[in-house]
């Protein structure tokens, strides 16, 4: 009896895990998005400081260090090297390809052209990142409850095996 | 007081500063200009003339650094003075640039001018010019600028109220209100502002004795000066020119000449040595 407990318990324990993994895909994908729209805020932010104040930029990221990425580039500014930084912190993010390359494009960009130019390519940027996290949820509004319920599908079939 | 040539190496990449810095020591101390031309091999200004700094051109990579530097990554903060050809950089380096203007990365040229401090160009020249207007002459890159500024210390040092209009933030390279040279201690500078403009509001608001301004050309800049000298202000000032005689055959020039604005002429002769010959106008 008690091993019957036993294997009932360890079989729920394995669905579980498997649900949470599935979950657990499902959250990274999430944290992405934020990630993606938190990245095109900021990117909206600095275009606008730039439109309205066109001020020197680490005046205009000193304003912005509430977003970490912006709060990366404040602590690195030195006056010389912002492109180089730029493309540092970008390629740093935990994006896909297409939106990292994105917005390391920028640093060929931002602080070496007129305000007018950089609000532009940073509001196609902006758009490009949007996108991408509207896809990302498209996406995860379907993929959600797949991914979780194929993590306990997994588990159960794991469990069958065991047993 | 700056080291000219310091300021300016802190505008170079790494890899332009150390062929600056294996210079010999003789021309890192008389050298006037960097210039970077876009692909060509880079060159420093001295007295006897433009020498290669190195043998592989310059890059977009290195000019687009050079303008971070010059501008704190803020291009677009320093529009209006880019449209004007030339950006103020810390130190009183002055930065000249040549490009379509749009953007760093289409700029074909920069010419770093090195500010000096030169008490010894007073050398020759009298004690004294009296109350007459002082003009500087000489062709681009003779020392007039560097000359105007050792004056106007000169006099503002010997209690002379001095109002000084830096519209290029050259001469006295005002930083955080700050001027980076030392321009005496009478002297009021107002920077970055039109010269015709400029004379206007300091004649209001200062009531200079002298009023000091560098490379006039303009009309505008020439009627003000006029305007400023019928008040009873002693004027220096400098202008682009290989002497008296070649000023007097401009005609914008004539009024300024002959209605005693200007009584001493002081002309730059390019050296080596560089010698300053005195007229009376």
């Amino acid at each position: 009896m008690n091993l019957l407990y036993l294997r009932l318990c360890g079989a729920l324990l394995v669905t579980a895990a498997g649900g949470l993994g599935g979950h657990a895909i499902y959250a990274a994908r999430k944290r992405r998005v934020s990630l993606l729209r938190e990245l095109a805020a900021g990117l909206g932010r600095l275009a606008d400081e730039l439109e309205l104040t066109a001020a020197p930029l680490d005046e205009i990221f000193e304003r912005l260090r509430e977003r970490p990425f912006f709060d990366q580039l404040s602590k690195d500014f030195d006056g010389a090297t912002l492109a180089r930084s730029w493309r540092r912190a970008a390629m740093a993010q935990p994006l896909d390809a297409g939106s990292k390359t994105a917005l390391a494009g920028l640093a060929e960009t931002v602080g070496r052209c007129g305000a007018g130019r950089q609000v532009k390519e940073l509001e196609l940027v902006r758009r490009r990142l949007d996108e991408a996290a509207s896809a990302l949820e498209r996406d995860l509004a379907i993929q959600g409850r797949t991914l979780t319920g194929l993590g306990a599908a997994l588990g159960a079939l794991l469990t069958l095996i065991l047993l | 007081m700056p080291d000219g040539w310091s300021a300016a190496l802190r505008l170079l990449p790494e890899g332009l500063r150390t062929a600056a810095r294996g210079l010999p020591g003789y021309v890192q101390e008389e050298v006037e200009e960097l210039r970077l031309r876009r692909s060509r091999p880079p060159t420093v200004l001295c007295g006897a003339g433009e020498r290669p700094l190195r043998p592989d051109g310059v890059t977009v990579d290195e000019l687009c650094e050079v303008l971070d530097r010059a501008t704190g990554c803020s291009y677009h903060a320093v529009t209006e003075e880019l449209r004007r050809g030339f950006l103020s950089a810390p130190g009183g380096v002055r930065v000249g640039v040549c490009g379509d203007g749009l953007d760093a990365q289409s700029v074909s040229s920069l010419c770093i001018r090195v500010p000096r401090q030169l008490p010894e160009a007073l050398n020759g020249l009298p004690e004294s010019f009296g109350a007459g207007g002082v003009l500087i002459l000489s062709p681009p890159g003779g020392g007039k600028t560097t000359l105007l500024r050792e004056l106007v210390r000169r006099e503002s040092d010997r209690g002379r109220r001095v109002s000084l209009v830096d519209e290029r933030g050259e001469l006295a390279a005002v930083c955080h209100g700050e001027p980076q040279f030392d321009v005496g201690r009478c002297t009021d500078v107002l920077s970055l502002v039109p010269k015709a403009e400029a004379v206007t509001r300091l004649l209001r608001a200062m009531s200079p004795e002298i009023l000091a301004l560098d490379e006039l050309s303009d009309p505008a800049d020439l009627e003000a000066v006029r305007r400023a000298a019928g008040c009873g202000v002693t004027l220096y000032a400098t202008v682009h020119a290989a002497g008296l005689d070649a000023l007097r055959r401009m005609e914008r020039f004539q009024a300024l000449l002959n209605d005693g604005t200007f009584v001493h002429a002081v002309c730059i002769e390019r050296g080596p040595p560089r010698r300053c010959r005195v007229e009376t106008i």
